[in-house]
């Protein structure tokens, strides 16, 4: 349960944290690397909050999410008990997500750092560029 | 190389066929998971499962996308891409039907030029280069790359592209086949075009992407016949049509060298954009054919391109540096003999430039950053050099020479009568080796000053240029419309600098309007051949 005064970062993983190079196979996670600077960021990022993971996906599993944390050593800075994982049918991944950590009335308290769950969106640099792709 | 061969119709055919068997490839349509299974098959089965990998980089409307990599190790981890995007659109009606509204979700995108094409050029070259490597392993290691989301902006690209900087992962070079299927007349006649980088788009990677294009069009030469290979940016064009247009632009933002070649596209010099011929069914569902020939063709010329890039040691490609459009202009390349490093060129030349014009160094104080960009100048050093005083850009020189090993002492001296100034004093130093840098005696004419003189008045005019020390004798003559005249050389010529000699010349010119300037080393035949002009008022 939180303090009035927590605050809580939740985080994806694939592009946030770092990059998955998913194995033909099908084994999701199987080659998961954290960017370099991550886990110095989180250190410092986990002194003032809370970190938990909030993962959108359509077919990761929470062991594939465990694996991937364990490899990279990155289940540290992580609370254990915020890996949430929701599939893209959710309604309002953000919504559950608040009232997993109690902090539906004060959702100033809590950052999302990841993708777009529901949309594409050109890159900053591209968008001054008049021309299409081809 | 001569496996290169093995880039064939039929393999082209065989290839193109996994990529169309989806009726659409939109990232919105479901057939994107279906062509991103196959081709991912296909790939592993030329490369290896433990090297065949996908790369998850978004989601739309709940299903994950991803680029596909499939890698040949080589002996660096220093990395050739050769890429193309899997996905497609077709929001235009088939040309002569009437409008229609497209839904990505269900309608057919076939994308068979755009950019099935390209795709199966990147597995045909896939094939043929895993052969090559096993009679002899590439010295740089070799990625194909398919990426997703080109059509929404490149989306797969950058991500990977980006991906691929936060592990500092060294990228030698990109090859784009966008759009390689289409010939306006029976094929083997149209030309294909390779695109570069323009220097007004991407300066930092500007020369070296320039550099990669004049390759893959010397090895167009090499594995066909048929090609003829257009460069771009245009000449005297500092933009190309094509920047930011394909995957290629995600590795210039990072300032890598990346060429993209495509089919015939975009309008020659002087044509209008509105008479082009292009393929018709660009971006529609019809667009369903595939000039297989032609296709055989480019993947077997960026094949081959990139191969000689990986099997190189040289690092041809590793430094940005100003070349053919746009920037000042620059002696013939130094050749990198017996292994041993030349200095940074961006530094020399600037030092030469700085020493020898003071509006330059005006310029350059006033941080007149176009001029900068366009010489592509690049992190450290434009930072350097807009907070310059003289000392510290000969500072940097020197650094530059120590930590590429060169010696300084030898180098300065093989350069007769010029030495490298270390105060600062302006008028007094140089860099230059000017005589082992024109061998052939070929002059090339930069500049005239003043540029404007009265007519009918005997007038004496300094000319820069190139070459002048190659001779003894240096002719100068002036040309408006036929009408040639001599001008007398009078003085010594001064080979103060390396990029710029000087020669004085007397001429008195009766015509107003433009003079061209010409100049030659009296043993050689050719005048130069640059657009120089004296205007004679």
């Amino acid at each position: 349960m939180s303090s009035a005064s927590q605050q809580v970062v939740f985080l994806d993983l694939v592009r946030a944290l770092g990059v998955e190079l998913a194995a033909w196979n099908g084994e999701r996670m199987a080659r998961f690397a954290s960017y370099p600077e991550v886990p110095a960021y989180l250190e410092e990022l986990g002194r003032n909050a809370r970190l938990g993971l909030l993962v959108v996906d359509p077919n990761l599993e929470t062991e594939d999410i465990e694996r991937a944390l364990a490899r990279t050593g990155l289940d540290r800075f992580i609370d254990p008990l915020l890996h949430l994982l929701y599939r893209p049918e959710d309604p309002n991944p953000f919504a559950r997500a608040l009232r997993e950590v109690g902090l539906e009335g004060a959702p100033e308290r809590a950052v999302y750092v990841g993708r777009r769950l529901r949309f594409l969106v050109r890159p900053r640099w591209l968008r001054s560029h008049k021309s299409t792709t081809l | 190389m001569a496996a290169l061969a093995q880039v064939n119709d039929a393999l082209i055919e065989l290839y193109l066929n996994v990529c169309l068997a989806a009726e659409s490839r939109h990232v919105k349509h479901t057939g994107n998971d279906q062509a991103t299974a196959s081709l991912a098959t296909a790939l592993e089965q030329i490369c290896g499962s433990n090297h065949t990998f996908l790369h998850t980089f978004g989601q739309v409307d709940g299903r994950n996308l991803y680029n596909i990599e499939a890698e040949i190790q080589g002996q660096s981890e220093e990395t050739v891409i050769i890429g193309a995007h899997l996905d497609s659109t077709a929001p235009y009606p088939i040309p002569g039907s009437s409008s229609y509204s497209y839904r990505p979700e269900e309608d057919p995108a076939p994308g068979a030029d755009d950019d099935a094409s390209g795709v199966a050029g990147v597995l045909a070259a896939a094939f043929v280069l895993k052969v090559l490597s096993q009679i002899t392993e590439p010295r740089r290691t070799i990625r194909f790359l398919l990426f997703n989301a080109e059509e929404q902006g490149m989306l797969g690209s950058q991500a990977y592209a980006a991906d691929l900087k936060a592990f500092n992962v060294s990228v030698a070079a990109m090859f784009q086949m966008d759009m390689i299927g289409w010939v306006s007349e029976p094929y083997p006649t149209g030309p294909f075009e390779v695109h570069g980088a323009g220097s007004r788009d991407f300066p930092a990677s500007y020369g070296s992407s320039n550099d990669l294009a004049d390759l893959v069009k010397a090895t167009a030469g090499e594995v066909s016949t048929d090609l003829l290979p257009q460069l771009y940016p245009l000449p005297g064009k500092d933009h190309d049509p094509a920047a930011v247009r394909s995957d290629h632009a995600s590795f210039h933002y990072h300032d890598w060298s990346a060429c993209m070649v495509a089919e015939d596209l975009f309008p020659e010099a002087g044509q209008p954009a509105s008479i082009k011929p292009k393929n018709p069914a660009y971006h529609s569902p019809g667009d369903l054919s595939v000039n297989k020939s032609f296709a055989a063709d480019v993947a077997r010329a960026v094949a081959g391109a990139a191969w000689k890039v990986a099997s190189s040691d040289s690092a041809i490609v590793s430094r940005p540096r100003i070349s053919r459009n746009g920037g000042p202009p620059v002696p013939p390349p130094i050749q990198d003999e017996g292994g041993v490093p030349m200095p940074n060129k961006f530094l020399v030349e600037f030092l030469a430039e700085w020493i020898r014009d003071p509006d330059f160094r005006c310029a350059v104080l006033h941080q007149e950053l176009t001029k900068l960009q366009q010489w592509g100048l690049i992190g450290p050093q434009r930072l350097v050099l807009l907070t310059l005083d003289e000392q510290t850009i000969l500072n940097q020189i020197r650094q530059e020479f120590a930590a590429l090993g060169v010696d300084l002492d030898k180098l300065k001296q093989e350069i007769s009568g010029i030495t490298i100034a270390g105060t600062g004093s302006g008028s007094t130093g140089g860099v230059a080796a000017a005589s082992t840098m024109y061998p052939g005696g070929e002059v090339h004419v930069r500049g005239v000053t003043p540029v404007t003189i009265a007519a009918n008045l005997q007038r004496s005019i300094m000319i820069r240029g190139q070459g002048f020390d190659c001779n003894d004798q240096t002719e100068v003559k002036f040309e408006k419309g036929g009408v040639e005249e001599d001008g007398t050389v009078i003085g010594a010529i001064a080979c103060d600098i390396d990029i710029y000699q000087r020669v004085t010349v007397q001429v008195k010119l009766t015509e107003t309007g433009s003079w061209r300037v010409k100049a030659r080393n009296a043993a050689d035949p050719d005048w130069s051949t640059e657009n120089v002009i004296l205007t004679v008022t």
